[in-house]
């Protein structure tokens, strides 16, 4: 026995060491990529948020001037903020809702349920600009548009989706719902198919009812499922870009203009790094206080499989 | 013995990798060159422009044509071209990086930021002293856009330096559905038509029931943008120094408020739509419309002959003025350009008249700036095209939106004035809460403008 | 009586669920079949009133007149292009970086899975100009190469993936390879790589989807029309190229046109995309 264990030994030590270099060289790539697309960028966006740019002059540094200049000399800024966190708010939170009431709806033992699941997440595979096209069509607001040929049929007036500076921030809304659903819905439904049988059987021993199974088990049930959704849906929502630049441009009169779409403005367009990269801090501390938030009170109302 | 292998096998694979990588960076670049191979000690001219459907056909044709004028092989033109909506950015990319163009399409917008932060070189002298260049022959409002002189806060000074050259004069032009007017039995606009008749027409021609307006005008281009109906009523955004806003002068506000009460109040005219300007009346679904004149090509082709014409713009029923204002297309030298009068002299070429034909022939709606050529132009079908012509010379301005951080201060005063128009919302306090905004802005772009 | 009673309510319930389900997935795909239906209107038939949603007669005209247009063509081919070098160069750098994570002892090894969890925070919105920047340095503006490359370094959300595919691998299998005397790459290449085929494949479509849609890359780096994605293309659509007479069914032709590869896409690997997403989700 100790024969082959001393044969065995000097292979393992040398692999061992071996071991590390093998690592590093695996996860090189992936490390690079986090200095130069993650570290670098946070730190030149700092310091270039201190500074103002255009790209041909050398940066000036203006200490905190761009921020108070955003908040207090620009009021587009505001617009944008306000835009993208009712955007951001609705959209999660209504979405939420949708899609955990369709995923309630799959969950039932009924005949085609992948067929459902299938249709229902097509919506997040079209490219964005080909749905926004085709949304902005059906937001016609002749009744050539077919949701006010809808509307029409029922003798209701026709709505000026894009055209209205608060109906369109809706027609928004209600697009990016309809993109997103599916994929919501699709994790919640293998959040409620996670959630064992013998759970509902007892409940229905102790006599609950439906709702109160739905309360007491459903829920608490898919809590690390909501969450997860919640956090990411906020982070991705209050940086919105594609729909709003495709269908409406950030139009009519600033209605549906979103922080990252002026950030690229003011970049790109009116060259103002300096401004745009302090508007990117901004977004980041956002998320980074919404996700903090959610972090918080998730004890409140998470509940974790206890790991056996 | 095993590591030597797995270190193998992972170069390997690392060259692979690097491989592919290094062919994704190689792959397709920017420029797409199509000059013709030069002699050696060939000149080399760097010319950007933006494009859009056919127009860089067109642009190609004209600059083969001007090295056919030079001496062979002496001369080879390396041609970029980019989308319009991105173009702008391209260029600004290049001018940061110091590698520029030698000349391209010139941006009115830009014009003066450019000239005042060297981008463009002053090229006065080269202007005066070329003896094949008619500046009678074109238009002035064209030229003046292309004109600034120092310390001003907008182009056009009639003694300034020039920075570009124009190679078209774009206008507005007042067209009407002749067989909607036929159909509600209105009489088709006179010369004589003030903004009231146009009213007048205008509700008569309004029909819910097939969802068809009397009138519409892009009102962020027009109002906003362009000035033109602003000038008709005597009235401006800014005081003539351009240190204050004139949003809320008498004439201003009445000017915007009619056009307002037309679609909210009368509800004869179609509000603002979104994104594209004019499509109403090619859809058939305004009766009247003013639009740029290089509408004039898609009208044509989407309304049947016969089925559309264009009259004067209607006066204003105060000072009976009918303003158009004229923007021009052009082209400009960058600084820092290699030959700096060889690039002058395509440009100079662009506003001469075998360039201004051979766009005319390509079917670009470019009327140009030159009398001898435009007057064909402007006698195309249908008829009325000519009276463009005849606005034009009696009464026409230099192109708003030229002025020192314009893009900056319209982003923040048009959309609270546009809101009004979208939603039907108060005017009186939309231009109102206009003005204090537009004075702000005014009083940051001239500390900019101090730098 | 009640048991007839209750069996009738089941049964009528079942019968709400299913007109429910096929009412949503009916307006959930609606959009699409419009888009469908108006790309082959003739223009009369795009403003008729009452709107058809078969059209008749079809009008195959309109995908012809689009190609006039816009260089579609072309625009799938780069997509294509920068779709697919993506997705080989994420699958190669995140399925190594995961192994390391996964089977490989190394010193700050779990500090380090932790920073790059981290970087999922960090938003787009701060990355975009310094990216930009290095590109612009580099002159690669107006390439392909800012869309690709950067996939090539791998991203924290298909390490993770990958990760726990290969913790999920039996430890007997690895020690019994390397008894054998074989390499850790070899063991990578060998095993892990095989047995983890299908997420490796949600990893590959997931990337390439990202990439076909993407549309502030394109916008942020393509000026060059020759180079644009379909994404960036059809955005040109609601511009000034879309404000020709008797646009609405060469919109629709365009739009259809976009949808469709990533349509056929999913049909062939739906569950890998679903799979792959419920994993992540219910794992948080």
């Amino acid at each position: 026995m100790s024969a082959v264990m001393n044969t065995v030994k000097p292979p393992r030590k040398r692999s061992h060491r071996g071991d590390e270099l093998t690592a590093w060289v695996f996860v090189f790539p992936v490390v690079a990529g986090i200095l130069l697309f993650n570290v670098y960028p946070i730190v030149f966006s700092l310091y270039i948020s201190f500074t103002r740019w255009n790209l041909i002059t050398p940066p000036t540094w203006v200490g905190l001037g761009n921020y108070v200049h955003l908040f207090t000399a620009d009021p587009t800024f505001f617009l944008t903020l306000r835009n993208t966190l009712i955007y951001a708010f609705c959209t999660v939170f209504i979405g939420i809702f949708l899609a955990l009431s369709l995923a309630l709806l799959l969950n039932m033992k009924i005949a085609g349920q992948s067929l459902f699941r299938a249709i229902i997440f097509v919506p997040v595979i079209v490219p964005t600009a080909a749905a926004a096209l085709t949304w902005a069509w059906l937001y016609d607001a002749s009744s050539a548009g077919i949701i006010n040929a809808g509307l029409k049929f029922f003798g209701v007036a026709p709505i000026p989706w894009l055209t209205n500076t608060h109906v369109a921030l809706w027609a928004v809304i209600i697009e990016a719902l309809w993109a997103q659903l599916g994929f919501n819905s699709v994790i919640f439904l293998a959040g409620l198919q996670n959630i064992p049988e013998e759970y509902y059987e007892a409940a229905e021993l102790d006599g609950a009812n439906a709702w109160q199974k739905f309360v007491h088990i459903t829920l608490p049930g898919i809590s690390p499922v909501t969450f997860f959704i919640l956090v990411t849906s906020l982070i991705a929502a209050i940086q919105v870009f594609d729909i709003p630049w495709v269908m409406t441009t950030g139009g009519p009169a600033n209605a549906t203009q979103m922080i990252v779409i002026y950030l690229y403005l003011n970049a790109f367009r009116l060259q103002r790094m300096g401004i745009a990269t302090a508007m990117g801090y901004i977004v980041f501390m956002t998320i980074l206080v919404v996700t903090f938030i959610n972090f918080r009170l998730q004890k409140h109302w998470v509940f974790y499989e206890e790991t056996t | 013995m095993s590591n030597k292998l797995s270190r193998r096998d992972f170069l390997k694979l690392s060259v692979m990798a690097s491989g592919a990588a290094a062919l994704a960076a190689c792959a397709p670049n920017a420029v797409t060159s199509t000059s013709a191979p030069g002699a050696v000690g060939a000149k080399k001219l760097v010319f950007s422009s933006y494009t859009w459907g056919g127009y860089e056909d067109a642009i190609n044709k004209v600059i083969d044509s001007w090295l056919a004028t030079q001496p062979a092989g002496s001369v080879e033109v390396e041609r970029q071209y980019a989308d319009q909506s991105a173009y702008w950015e391209k260029v600004q990319t290049q001018v940061a990086a110091g590698t520029p163009p030698d000349c391209g399409m010139a941006d009115f917008g830009r014009l003066l930021s450019y000239a005042k932060n060297g981008t463009l070189p002053n090229i006065t002298d080269m202007v005066k002293n070329a003896s094949d260049l008619s500046l009678d022959k074109m238009m002035p409002g064209a030229l003046a856009q292309y004109r600034w002189k120092e310390g001003d806060f907008d182009t056009g000074a009639p003694d300034g330096d020039y920075y570009g050259l124009p190679a078209d004069a774009q206008a507005q032009v007042f067209a009407y559905n002749k067989k909607m007017f036929d159909a509600a039995g209105v009489a088709y606009p006179t010369d004589d038509w003030t903004w009231d008749d146009l009213r007048e027409a205008a509700i008569k021609l309004t029909d819910p029931a097939k969802e068809q307006y009397g009138f519409f005008m892009d009102t962020n281009e027009g109002p906003l943008q362009r000035q033109y109906w602003l000038k008709s009523a005597g009235a401006s955004l800014f005081s003539p120094d351009y240190k204050k806003s004139a949003i809320s002068s008498p004439a201003t506000t009445e000017a915007f408020t009619w056009l307002w009460n037309l679609i909210w109040k009368d509800k004869a005219a179609m509000g603002p739509i979104q994104n594209m300007a004019n499509t109403p009346f090619m859809d058939r679904k305004v009766a009247m419309t003013v639009a740029g004149i290089w509408w004039a090509t898609e009208f044509n082709k989407g309304l049947e002959a016969g089925e559309w014409d264009a009259a004067l713009l209607p006066k204003h029923p105060k000072t009976g003025k009918r303003t158009m204002t004229l923007e021009s297309d052009g082209f400009w030298v960058f600084k820092g350009a290699k030959e700096p009068e060889l690039a002058f002299e395509l440009v100079k070429y662009f506003a001469s008249p075998p360039a201004q034909q051979m766009f005319m022939d390509a079917g670009y709606v470019i009327p140009s700036d030159i009398p001898d050529i435009a007057n064909p132009w402007y006698a195309q079908k249908p008829d009325g095209l000519v009276k463009v012509l005849e606005n034009l010379n009696t009464d026409s301005a230099k192109n708003g939106y030229t002025n020192f951080e314009s893009a900056t201060i319209n982003s923040v005063v048009a959309p609270i004035i546009l809101t009004a128009f979208a939603d039907g919302s108060d005017i009186a306090q939309a231009l109102k809460d206009a003005d204090a905004a537009m004075n702000g802005e005014l009083a940051t772009a001239w500390e900019l403008f101090a730098q | 009586m009640n048991n007839d009673f209750a069996r009738l309510r089941k049964w009528v319930m079942k019968v709400l669920k299913y007109v429910l389900l096929t009412t949503v997935a009916l307006v959930v795909i609606f959009p699409i079949l419009w888009a469908i239906s108006s790309a082959f209107k003739t223009p009369q038939a795009q403003y008729q009133w009452p709107p058809q949603l078969i059209p008749n007669p079809i009008d195959f005209s309109n995908l012809p007149k689009l190609f006039a247009i816009i260089r579609m063509d072309r625009y799938l081919a780069n997509s294509s292009f920068i779709s697919l070098t993506s997705m080989v160069g994420m699958c190669i750098s995140s399925s190594m970086a995961a192994y390391a994570f996964a089977r490989l002892r190394f010193r700050g090894r779990d500090f380090l899975f932790g920073i790059l969890l981290a970087t999922l925070m960090i938003p787009y919105a701060i990355t975009m100009i310094p990216t930009f920047f290095i590109f612009s340095k580099l002159k690669l503006v107006d390439t392909f190469a800012p869309l690709i490359v950067p996939n090539w370094f791998g991203s924290a959300f298909t390490v993770f993936l990958l990760r726990q595919a290969y913790l999920a691998i039996p430890q007997e299998l690895v020690d019994a390879a390397k008894l054998d005397g074989a390499s850790h790459f070899h063991i990578f290449l060998r095993i892990f790589v095989p047995l983890t085929i299908p997420t490796m494949v949600t990893v590959a479509l997931l990337q390439f989807l990202f990439s076909w849609n993407d549309l502030l890359g394109p916008i942020i780096y393509l000026n060059n029309p020759d180079l644009y994605t379909v994404q960036r293309g059809l955005s040109m659509l609601m511009g000034r190229a879309g404000t020709m007479i008797d646009r609405r069914g060469i919109i629709m032709a365009g739009a259809l046109l976009g949808m469709v590869p990533m349509l056929a896409l999913y049909i062939f690997g739906q569950r890998y995309f679903i799979n792959g997403l419920t994993r992540s989700g219910i794992k948080g």
